[in-house]
């Protein structure tokens, strides 16, 4: 890890891993300045690259936080800084749009958006259009996850749209903050059980000396292992997408995204199970800490594309190359994404 | 204090700019070089001998690839290595004869060998002329390595070795058999062991095969009867024959054959399934290709930790456990999802793979480490007391 990732990290693990509210909380991300991680040190960001970006966005779900950071971070790679903080990088993403995109403007209602109450510039699809909406002016229908983080709906009336040219369909680039936070909640549900096998006795012994529950523990481990290492590559694709998107010939990093999604709503199945299971009742309570990871776990997993989704995705994209080219076509793209600099 | 346990940290395979060519080479090579015969050679095709592309690879230049050029080879880095392997496993093109070798005892004598060893045995591995097997498990030796019984004693210019391997493959082929061995009497489990280059030809040693339930034949029981070896075949430190095995053991671990072994009948299915198939049939072979991408970057990485001096030992065991589970799923998924009126034994190319894979699937989780032994090695890596 470089010197650089691992002092950014540092500043963001001291916020969220404090007490304040979420709005303070969030206010304290903006100061740090993180939001523009991506931008380049000249302009005033970073100059992060998107490894550092996985990094952050999971440190966030290691602490079992669910912010819209890794919205700002993509929305400053897709907007600009400068954008982004005339919005004070307050960015949101829509899961779903209905309506029309017609003339520069947008009529319709944006569902599905995380953080959607205190968002500024939010970003929908239509049609396989991106665009860029300002939501000071819509109305807002509020409602929370399972995990009761807010979860609303924005209705917009003739709102001036700004169309935005991205390398991967929204919902794809929605899933990418989904899987690095998956990762992070996974490594801190499973350091929470290991704490809590080598704590809790029974039969005159921690419960971590028993080979079951060694074995759960060698099972969630993998999975966390395996999203953390499928989140860092979709991210590598998407950072080639990205630089490649100027002047390069176009590279839509959909396979990688959609297969890192799929990894890791898988994993979530496993790993919070596990949790939940080597916990024992305590983990089933509103006190304990468990919940406030697997009950996040269950919501990203859900979104931007459940398991059948990606996985009729990631099987049609498959199919389409067939059996001849299919390794081909694997190979040819990361040998891509690997000699390009991140 | 929260544990931080993110594995496979961001390390990623340094980028071969020359990495496409390489590629495009090896495809010819193979294209040259391979028939696709017999469908069921395809899977697991990282144990099919065959003595004259062997030689052939090894012209090439495609053995023994990252060891010095002093020794006779390629001098080239982990990331060209790691290419042409993946290449050919993905081909389904028989290495089986060299594959140990080139994976790990070239290696281990590269780390631990004398001059005179590496000088005597290097240049064969690279030339693929030179073959290995790897004496580990005996009867009362299997999940449990550490009660390894087979003797060294010390006798005058060298050592006698008594006992019996078990489970060896490749020992009916090999010259070689790089062994863990009791050397010091009394001593109990890891303590005391050390490991041996043994010349297969040497007087005393009898190979028995082992047939599989498939009929096929890739273990062997082999017996050293009062079988002298020279001081010269000692490999590395007397004593720390535990420590050296397990470090070759991640290299075992380390490589692409558990999420390729599989690949041909997953490419086969997806063959049958079409350019446009039904989603419950896309949705199978989707979750399949994700893991197998993920299981690719996985391996990779811990490449990248070996290649730049780290011991990955923990995320090779990962590695392995995620990649057999893989292989074990491949064979499980397509069988459940062929067409409702496939017939397992109608002699075509998916029938043939899955009626060999279907019987072969359990030994995946047993070879080259057991599974619920790999997961005790996990746990013990996440800091559970």
């Amino acid at each position: 890890m470089s010197a650089e990732r691992q002092m950014v990290l540092d500043s963001a693990a001291r916020i969220f891993s404090g007490n304040a509210t979420p709005e303070v909380m969030w206010e304290q991300i903006v100061e740090a300045g993180l939001p523009a991680l991506l931008i380049p040190e000249a302009e005033g960001g970073f100059g992060g690259d998107w490894g550092d970006a996985f990094s952050l966005i999971r440190l966030a779900g290691y602490h079992a936080l669910s912010l819209p950071l890794g919205e700002a971070i993509l929305g400053a790679a897709l907007f600009g800084s400068e954008v982004v903080s005339a919005f004070d990088s307050r960015v949101a993403f829509a899961q779903s749009a209905t309506g029309l995109l017609d003339g520069g403007q947008f009529t319709g209602v944006l569902r599905g958006v995380a953080f959607g109450r205190s968002a500024k510039l939010v970003l929908a699809s239509i049609g396989g259009q991106t665009f860029g909406l300002d939501s000071s002016g819509a109305s807002v229908t509020t409602a929370e996850t399972l995990a009761g983080d807010p979860f609303d709906s924005l209705e917009f009336r003739a709102a001036p749209a700004s169309l935005c040219p991205v390398p991967a369909s929204l919902f794809a680039l929605g899933a990418l903050p989904c899987v690095a936070q998956i990762a992070g909640a996974l490594d801190g549900a499973l350091a929470l059980t290991i704490g809590h096998a080598n704590d809790r006795q029974q039969f005159g012994k921690p419960i971590g000396k028993f080979q079951a529950v060694q074995q759960h523990l060698a099972v969630m481990a993998e999975a966390a292992a395996a999203v953390n290492c499928a989140g860092q590559a979709a991210f590598q694709a998407a950072g080639y997408a990205f630089s490649s998107s100027v002047g390069r010939a176009k590279f839509d990093p959909e396979f990688e995204i959609a297969a890192a999604k799929l990894r890791a709503n898988i994993a979530v199945d496993a790993g919070a199970a596990i949790a939940h299971q080597v916990h024992g009742g305590i983990g089933f309570t509103q006190d304990y800490a468990l919940h406030r990871f697997t009950r996040r776990l269950y919501v990203w997993r859900a979104a931007f594309g459940n398991e059948r989704f990606w996985a009729e995705r990631v099987g049609f994209l498959t199919a389409a190359q067939g059996s001849q080219k299919i390794w081909a076509y694997l190979t040819a793209r990361s040998d891509l994404i690997a000699a390009s600099p991140a | 204090m929260p544990i931080i346990v993110q594995l496979f940290s961001a390390v990623n395979l340094s980028p071969s700019p020359n990495a496409a060519a390489l590629r495009h080479q090896v495809r010819a090579f193979i294209a040259a070089h391979v028939t696709r015969g017999d469908p069921s050679r395809l899977v697991n095709s990282w144990a099919v001998p065959d003595r004259d592309f062997t030689l052939a690879l090894g012209e090439a230049g495609y053995i023994g690839m990252a060891l010095p050029t002093i020794y006779g080879g390629g001098g080239r880095t982990q990331t060209e290595r790691y290419v042409v392997l993946e290449e050919l496993l993905a081909a389904g093109a028989p290495v089986g004869l060299h594959w140990i070798a080139d994976r790990q005892t070239g290696p281990l004598l590269l780390k631990y060998g004398t001059e005179t060893q590496r000088a005597r045995y290097l240049p064969g591995i690279a030339r693929g002329t030179m073959f290995a097997c790897i004496g580990l498990s005996e009867p009362g030796a299997g999940s449990d390595l550490s009660a390894v019984r087979m003797r060294a004693d010390k006798v005058p210019g060298g050592w006698r070795l008594n006992g019996q391997k078990l489970w060896t493959t490749n020992a009916h082929h090999a010259h070689l058999m790089l062994a863990l061995v009791r050397s010091e009497r009394g001593s109990e489990r890891h303590a005391g062991l050390s490991q041996y280059l043994i010349d297969l030809a040497s007087p005393g040693i009898s190979i028995r095969p082992i047939i599989d339930l498939v009929g096929g034949h890739d273990f062997n029981e082999v017996f050293f009867e009062d079988v002298f070896v020279d001081d010269d075949a000692l490999v590395g430190i007397e004593g720390q024959g535990w420590a050296q095995a397990t470090a070759e053991l991640t290299l075992e671990r380390a490589g692409p054959e558990r999420y390729i072994s599989s690949l041909g009948v997953l490419l086969e299915f997806i063959r049958m399934a079409g350019p446009a198939p039904d989603a419950a049939t896309a949705a199978v072979i989707g979750k399949l290709m994700a893991e197998l991408w993920t299981l690719r970057h996985m391996s990779m990485s811990v490449l990248a930790g070996l290649a730049s001096g780290e011991d990955p030992a923990l995320e090779a065991t990962i590695v392995k456990d995620l990649g057999n589970l893989y292989e074990q799923e491949v064979v499980r998924a397509i069988q459940a999802a062929t067409p409702a009126d496939f017939d397992l034994m109608d002699g075509s190319v998916c029938a043939k793979m899955l009626s060999l894979l279907v019987q072969v699937a359990p030994s995946f989780s047993l070879r080259g480490g057991t599974r619920e032994i790999l997961r005790g090695i996990v746990a013990k890596g996440l800091g559970l007391r």
